[in-house]
């Protein structure tokens, strides 16, 4: 038996409330695979600065607060759905699903979009060995969301199905005087030929109090599936949030993450691709503008383990205020996986003299006959463009405000549900404009 | 490029022996095996060191015993029993020390001519002042007297203790202090020898000062330190180049390197690294784990590392610069090759400080059979350090698919004027080069090493002319057969 930290035995209570509260009446299967996550990550800890992946985002106040579970109140929550988008809708209000927010509508044949605790119940086949997947991977917070594992976004097309527009499933945290923690669990599996879009998005009232959310999704790619993920981070300036992206990608699939992060005092945003299968395209594309003393770290590992595999990662960041920010992106190219073309680039914009931005493109390679690139660069914007600008009558600001957006736009033009677009474009604009 | 001479290649690569593997029979004055206060007292008495370095020897001592032996690198080796080495070793015949080439043990002599080192007439010719360190012991300086007239002092570190104590008390331990990391603070206790250069202010040094060092008597590790001090407005072109012995057991090296530069000081350190690299499956090679660091102190100082690592069983070195004056310079141009069982984990370290400050990195890594190659650099700006400027470019090319290239840089900016690039690419040497070659009647290795020198070419433009027509050797050496 490992000692317990006076961290862990904090959030023993809470472990001991979910036991018997909303985690009771589980099936002995389910039972036993949180009581394994839990075991895991008590022997694992928080991690701390010390630790390599952890130089940046501090956990140490999530670690000492003794986080509680939410009471959900869905009574005048707005969870911001964006109307435009066709395809079933899943709201979840503190942790909790909330149908009378949700409207699932008819979906096509061989299409199922449930929460996930239905779907643990009705289809225990499906959703009981790719939650037990993870077990053991080593990440601590993966661990802890399984000790936890209860609620969260479930769907799955069947073969050659395609499932138009986007799932979206919408988190959202009320106003709570109490610190409390959300642990979600999404799943995501496309069967052979599939092909769905899927958007989570994490959002808060502002007046929230101290929060930690801990959202683990895990994507399953059938052969020649071709699948689609976007994350948006939006909770208020107080929130700690982690949130992990795993893709299992089986031969001839396409797929690519979206994600921009915006709220959060911490955030840490994983993404582990996995290329299973040969001829796999795995885009990862992803923006960050922290401002004042927010900390955005994301960290990505992508695998290669089949030859002809392509993938590619781009992330920018526009930092401003006291802002800190670490990409740490890796991709593992396995010995045999020739023919590998991969390619991670990571550039970042410093508005103003407080802020830092680390970055770490590294490349781990066993096999020759591979094509591998990363580039990685951080300064300001060019004065030689705002003179540009300037000579031909675009006053200073507007020059500036314009290439500070510009920096960003090439994550957006990958992005292809429009409105999507458009609405973190609005937010990204509004933000920029107060800095530059 | 069939695959039956794929194979066959390979194998002769696999069997090929290191070249330069003798030993020489060399009465050696040995301590005995093991480490404690008593060894670095009595190591330090036999170098009749003043009682301020006795106590700083064992201030490093001390702190050492608190450190545990750091893991992080991507490298793989058998402990190393730290109680198992002899921590010291010199050849006979100290009392007066040898007062000129017929005096020295012609034992060395004959191995410094294997070693093709000019320290006899040779020494005119090329124009090279040697320090050469056999085993621990500095035993012949040259050049030593035309050095002097310029007041430029170039000797061995022992000597530099008692003639110019205040010097090395000055800037000992000041750019890697004795707490600095595992290996720099064992060096730090019970450092050997090396060299100590001293170039007073405005001098140009007139000619490169070069210095051998050797592996030699077995079972002993070699902990060779090295002081540069370049004052203001001064130059200096440094080189470092190695052989060893083949030998069975694994050899640490853990050697540190200094360099100070103040106002307006230039100071170039070039580095050829060929020790025995272990045998086919890897056994017996040297491990190299070396501190290097230099400190632009001065406004206007540049310090510049070339290196160029073929040997050893493991390298793993990160020759950095920090760059404290304003509009300094800090430059690091790097070859690795891996082959063999051999492992590689090096790059440098820039940090930015003053105003202005400008860095190069440009790091060449080539893997081979099981070869595996790892670059780590760092870039920090510091808050202050306005306009700093980086650029960097770390290659890798791979040969053969049982090796491995990985790349692991780390840049922390905080400072917005900041400009920072880093570059990387990792591939295979190209098939339509080679073809393109073949095809004009080259043999297939030749065509190869053609094509690895042309990809280290950026390096090789900053040796010394000697040492880049050694290093194109070497390379080939290194290379021969290993591609088919």
């Amino acid at each position: 038996m490992t000692v317990m930290t006076p961290e862990l035995s904090g959030h023993q209570a809470a472990r001991d409330a979910f036991v018997e509260g909303p985690g009771a009446q589980a099936p002995a299967w389910l039972a036993d695979l949180r009581q394994a996550g839990w075991d895991r990550f008590q022997e694992l800890g928080f991690p701390t600065t010390d630790h390599e992946d952890w130089r940046i985002a501090d956990v140490s106040p999530i670690a000492k607060t003794a986080f509680t579970l939410p009471k959900s109140q869905t009574a005048g929550a707005d969870i911001g759905t964006f109307d435009d988008l066709s395809g079933p809708t899943l709201a979840f209000v503190d942790g909790a699903f909330a149908p009378e927010l949700s409207n699932i509508g008819s979906l096509p044949k061989g299409v199922l979009v449930m929460p996930l605790s239905e779907a643990i119940v009705s289809h225990r086949e499906l959703v009981e060995p790719r939650l037990a997947s993870l077990a053991g991977d080593g990440e601590a917070f993966t661990e802890m969301n399984t000790a936890f594992l209860r609620e969260g976004l479930f769907v799955h097309v069947a073969k050659n199905v395609d499932l138009p527009g986007a799932v979206q499933a919408r988190f959202l945290a009320r106003a709570s005087s109490d610190a409390c923690m959300t642990q979600m669990r999404s799943l995501v599996v496309l069967e052979e030929g599939a092909r769905a879009t899927v958007l989570e998005e994490f959002l808060s009232e502002d007046e929230a109090g101290p929060m930690f959310t801990n959202a683990v999704t895990q994507y399953f790619l059938g052969a020649n599936a071709h699948g689609k993920h976007y994350l948006i981070e939006r909770e208020h300036e107080a929130a700690y949030v982690v949130s992990s992206l795993y893709v299992e990608q089986q031969r001839d699939t396409d797929f690519a993450s979206h994600s921009a992060l915006l709220g959060g005092a911490v955030v840490r945003n994983n993404v582990f691709p996995t290329m299973r299968g040969e001829n796999c395209m795995s885009v990862v594309n992803g923006m960050y503008i922290p401002h004042d003393d927010q900390i955005h770290d994301n960290r990505m590992l992508v695998r290669h383990t089949m030859p002809n595999c392509q993938s590619r990662q781009y992330y920018r960041g526009i930092l401003s205020d006291h802002a800190k920010t670490m990409f740490s992106g890796r991709i593992v190219v396995d010995e045999g996986a020739q023919q590998t073309d991969a390619v991670q680039s990571n550039k970042n914009l410093l508005l103003s003299r407080t802020c830092m931005a680390q970055t770490k493109p590294q490349l781990e390679i066993y096999a020759d006959d591979v094509k591998c690139t990363h580039g990685a660069t951080t300064g300001q914007i060019d004065e030689s463009a705002i003179f540009y600008f300037k000579a031909r009558g675009i006053h200073e600001a507007d020059a500036r405000r314009l290439l500070t957006f510009a920096f960003v736009n090439e994550i957006f033009e990958r992005m292809d549900l429009e409105v999507v677009r458009e609405r973190l474009q609005g937010l990204v604009a509004d933000r920029l404009n107060q800095k530059v | 490029m069939s695959s039956s001479t794929d194979t066959q290649t390979l194998h002769d690569v696999a069997n090929q022996e290191y070249k330069y593997g003798f030993i020489t029979d060399v009465a050696s004055d040995s301590l005995p095996p093991g480490l404690d206060e008593g060894v670095i007292r009595a190591l330090s008495a036999i170098k009749k060191e003043p009682e301020w370095l006795t106590e700083w020897r064992l201030k490093a001592y001390r702190h050492w015993l608190t450190m545990e032996e750091p893991h992080w690198p991507k490298v793989e080796y058998t402990p190393v029993d730290y109680q198992s080495i002899s921590y010291y070793s010199a050849p006979k015949s100290q009392e007066d020390g040898p007062k000129s080439l017929d005096e020295v043990d012609p034992e060395l002599l004959e191995t410094y001519k294997k070693l093709g080192i000019p320290l006899s007439e040779q020494k005119m010719l090329s124009g090279i002042a040697v320090d050469a360190v056999f085993d621990s012991v500095s035993v012949a300086t040259t050049f030593k007297d035309k050095l002097g007239e310029l007041g430029i002092i170039f000797c061995s570190f022992s000597e530099a203790v008692l003639e110019h104590p205040e010097l090395v008390r000055k800037y000992l331990g000041s750019v890697v202090p004795y707490s600095d990391n595992f290996f720099a603070t064992l060096n730090s206790a019970v450092f050997s020898d090396g060299s100590f250069v001293y170039i007073p202010p405005g001098v140009r040094c007139p000619m490169e000062l070069s210095t051998y060092f050797r592996i030699n008597a077995a079972n002993t590790g070699q902990f060779e330190r090295t002081l540069i001090v370049a004052d203001k407005g001064s130059y200096v072109s440094y080189l470092e180049g190695c052989t060893a012995p083949m030998r069975d057991e694994n050899q640490l090296h853990a050697a540190i390197v200094e360099i100070v530069a103040l106002e307006d000081a230039e100071v170039k350190y070039s580095t050829i690294q060929n020790w025995y690299p272990g045998d086919k499956e890897g056994k017996g090679g040297i491990f190299n784990f070396v501190t290097k660091r230099g400190m632009c102190k001065g406004d206007r100082s540049k310090i510049s590392w070339t290196q160029v690592e073929t040997g050893s069983a493991i390298t793993w070195k990160y020759p950095s610069c920090i760059l404290k004056g304003d509009d300094s310079v800090g430059e690091f141009y790097s070859v690795a090759l891996t082959s063999g069982r051999q492992q590689a984990d090096t790059g440098t370290k820039m940090i930015h400080i003053g105003k202005n400050t400008r860095s190069t990195i440009i790091s060449k890594g080539i893997s081979a059979l099981n070869g595996q190659n790892s670059y780590r650099g760092l870039v920090r700006v510091q808050k202050g350090a306005e306009n700093a400027r980086n650029f960097t470019q770390c290659d890798s090319m791979l040969l053969g698919d049982q090796c491995g290239a990985h790349t692991f840089p780390y840049i922390d900016v905080r400072n917005p004027t900041a400009r920072v690039e880093h570059e990387a690419t990792t591939s295979k040497i190209g098939e339509d080069q080679l073809f393109y070659c073949l095809q004009r009647g080259i043999e297939m290795e030749d065509a190869v090493s053609m094509i690895v020198n042309g990809f280290c070419k950026e390096v090789f433009r900053e040796l010394p002319m000697e040492f880049a027509v050694e290093a194109r050797k070497l390379l080939s050496v290194s290379l021969e057969g290993s591609v088919g």
